[in-house]
């Protein structure tokens, strides 16, 4: 019989150490046990994932398989536009806004930005309201509604055709389109334009017999009459003064006189000048207006 | 007095903190092993009846999700010798116990036998103010109990109130909302050593379990082996465990006399291996196969082979019959049962109307032990076991875990004790409080 030594068969204390039974319940309490169920799968499904993802190219691969799959459904046919309708603008207009968009049909509806379409074609100048959506049957619709033109303010070079509020629709070199058009110039005018056109209206039946209206010093309007002569306006209430104008061309025939210039910028104390040429036959009937 | 029920009424309220949160352990620490249930209480209950007896005695609501049995170490006679050791079993139970439940306990109901029980019968008795008997009268009555005087390095572990009597009218369980001008109550008090209890509380909590009841083993394997008649009519219950022999007589549904003798199955262990000369461990796996107190002619011939480790061959391979074996054994348990039944006679049991007498506990199965306790305590004896529990697991349907399945019973429905009734407030009766609340109340 071989002696053992003791050492060797002593058993291990079948109880577990303080740390370890404390680390044991720590690992039973609630919250730990939940995140050890769901966390340890998810680290381990995750971190083959992250190593794939760390190249570059296993990156594109899949940007690309992703945009492929993309395409592939965006561009099936029942996506598709294929035409682009205008309603309600001229030629030009219509020649412009296809420029605008610059789409190249046939085009999927999920790459185009209606509303930047939409705001694309508001800022072209003509253009009073825009409307863009997509008919049934491929078909990008724009609706559109243009400024009408109201007058013509003359710049150095050409004209610029402007809205009954002043607003820019286009410009052009000569009138001949536009010849119907009131012309207006002078500094600023473009701002006063809505005034501009108060007073054309209110002259309406003579007009023909004007060339146009000056701003003058950012503040009133001048009439120059075809003849020449010109008719001061005051800054306030200038139709008033029209009226009057009026009203003595109908009695006395004022226009017709020889004046160059009506100066009704006071309303109280109108000021005629005879042109300086004639400065020296000053008739009677001239003197004869009284306010 | 107060500040002694102040421990008490702590665990309580612990008590129904843990069950608020559905898990607790109980955790008897016996002589010769630890056992650990981890029950968890679902709140599927259904209500109690006024006899404390729920569709399956009391037993649904909860069950059993952990488990764990070991070897017991540092202790004996069921009190602590080495603290060390006996927190590194209880962490061995608590730790097995926890991963089988694959839950985590914080709150701990546990058993104690050792620490010299002692009873003592109570009487109190008071006028009841109004006519009606209610919650403050019961406190009333059980605060009139006469304190025995016992030591001071003792502890009130139980105080039940047994019986009430209400104007000579005796035999009361409940007299609340009876009308009467006088009450009385019989209270049964056990008491055992501070140190046992302050040790035990100590290692459970560095194993980081708040304590949240503690029980007398005694009472507790009663609570699991006796049945509703035999706890009415009159039965003590012999819990015969490792270190300690727990005995307690029921009377009413109601313990009315706990003892411990310091005699068990270790003892017997002990008597063989001294007579066969042979380790304890080798002993005790021969009583636990062969062993048995009554010894007929077959067992003359069934031969017992002794296989120990000594090097001596002449020693190692000793053959003996089992009528040896029984030879040694029955003399130290016919010893054992009849200090037990002194002790009952000293109990004054054989007043009781019914003197039924239950062996549970894991000496209780050796063979032929029903037998030689009919001889040594009278006719009315009968092994128990412990009533069924839910998903208990099999291995702890024993007699030997009567005291683990009846923990388990206490710690879902305890018996209503002495520190359940709060006691009227000695500065203010009902009377003056009311009145400052009225004060109160018109001023503000």
């Amino acid at each position: 019989m071989q002696q053992i030594s003791f050492a060797k068969f002593k058993k291990r204390d079948p109880a577990p150490s303080r740390l370890r039974y404390k680390l044991s319940r720590w690992m039973l309490s609630p919250s730990i046990k939940k995140a050890i169920f769901y966390g340890f799968p998810l680290i381990i499904l995750a971190i083959p994932i992250l190593i794939y993802f760390q190249d570059q190219r296993n990156k594109d691969k899949l940007e690309e398989v992703a945009v492929d799959l993309y395409r592939k459904v965006i561009e099936r046919p029942e996506f598709m536009l294929d035409a682009l309708s205008i309603e309600g603008a001229g030629d030009s207009l219509n020649a412009e806004i296809r420029e605008v968009l610059g789409l190249h049909f046939p085009i999927s509806s999920f790459d185009l930005d209606l509303a930047e379409l939409h705001k694309r074609v508001l800022s072209l100048p003509p253009v009073m309201i825009a409307e863009a959506h997509i008919k049934g049957g491929g078909i990008l619709s724009i609706k559109v509604e243009e400024k009408t033109p109201a007058l013509l303010l003359k710049k150095e070079t050409g004209f610029n055709v402007l809205s009954e509020h002043g607003e820019y629709i286009r410009s052009i070199s000569s009138r001949e389109h536009f010849s119907d058009l009131p012309v207006i110039t002078g500094e600023g005018a473009e701002n006063a334009a809505s005034q501009a056109t108060a007073i054309f209206k209110s002259i309406y039946t003579n007009l023909d017999r004007v060339r146009g209206l000056v701003f003058v010093g950012q503040r009133r309007w001048n009439i120059i009459m075809k003849s020449g002569q010109v008719v001061m306006l005051p800054e306030n209430d200038p139709e008033q003064a029209i009226q009057k104008i009026l009203l003595l061309d109908k009695t006395e025939q004022i226009l017709s006189r020889n004046i160059a210039v009506f100066d009704f910028r006071l309303p109280s104390r109108i000021t005629l000048r005879v042109s300086s040429d004639k400065y020296g036959q000053i008739n009677s009937e001239v003197i004869g207006v009284r306010n | 007095m107060t500040e002694l029920y102040h421990s008490q009424r702590a665990m309580r309220a612990m008590r129904s903190a843990a069950l608020q949160r559905g898990v607790i352990a109980v955790l008897d620490v016996g002589s010769s092993k630890i056992g650990c249930l981890i029950l968890k209480f679902d709140g599927t209950e259904a209500n109690i009846d006024g006899d404390g007896v729920g569709s399956l005695a009391g037993q649904s609501g909860f069950q059993v999700i952990g488990s764990a049995l070991t070897k017991s170490r540092g202790i004996e006679y069921g009190e602590i010798v080495s603290m060390p050791e006996t927190e590194r079993a209880i962490r061995t139970a608590l730790q097995s116990a926890q991963k089988l439940a694959n839950s985590r306990v914080d709150h701990a109901i546990a058993c104690v036998s050792g620490g010299c029980p002692r009873s003592y019968g109570l009487e109190g008795d008071i006028d009841i103010k109004n006519e009606i008997v209610d919650n403050n009268d019961i406190a009333d009555v059980l605060g009139a109990c006469g304190i025995p005087a016992y030591e001071p390095d003792r502890e009130v572990l139980h105080a039940h109130p047994v019986n009430f009597s209400l104007d000579k009218r005796t035999g009361l369980s409940d007299p609340r909302g009876q009308i009467g001008k006088n009450l009385s109550v019989d209270m049964h008090m056990l008491t055992i050593k501070e140190k046992t209890i302050q040790d035990l509380a100590y290692c459970i909590k560095r194993c980081d379990l708040e304590l949240a009841g503690v029980a007398s083993s005694s009472y507790v394997s009663a609570l699991s082996s006796l049945v509703e008649d035999e706890k009415e009519l009159g039965a003590a219950c012999i819990d015969l465990g490792g270190g300690s022999t727990n005995i307690s007589v029921f009377w009413k549904k109601h313990m009315i006399f706990a003892e411990t003798i310091k005699m068990g199955g270790e003892l017997v262990t002990r008597d063989i291996s001294m007579g066969l000369q042979v380790p304890s461990s080798t002993a005790e796996k021969i009583k636990t196969r062969n062993g048995g107190v009554v010894a007929t002619g077959l067992d003359d011939r069934e031969m017992i082979e002794i296989a120990s480790e000594t090097g001596d061959w002449e020693l190692d391979r000793r053959i003996i019959s089992r009528s040896d074996l029984i030879g040694i054994m029955r003399p130290r348990i016919e010893e054992i049962l009849e200090e037990v039944g002194s002790s009952l006679g000293n109990a004054g049991f054989d007043d009781l109307p019914s003197q039924k007498i239950i062996l549970t506990g894991g000496a209780s199965q050796v063979p032929g032990m029903d037998s030689l306790a009919n001889k040594v305590l009278g006719q009315q004896v009968r092994l128990g076991r412990p009533m069924r529990i839910h998903r208990l697991p099999q291995a702890y349907s024993g007699p030997n875990c009567a005291g683990l399945v009846g923990l388990s019973l206490f710690a879902a429905h305890p018996q209503d004790e002495w520190w359940d009734f709060s006691p009227r407030s000695k500065n203010f009766n009902g009377q003056s409080v009311s009145r400052v609340f009225r004060w109160f109340r018109d001023n503000w």
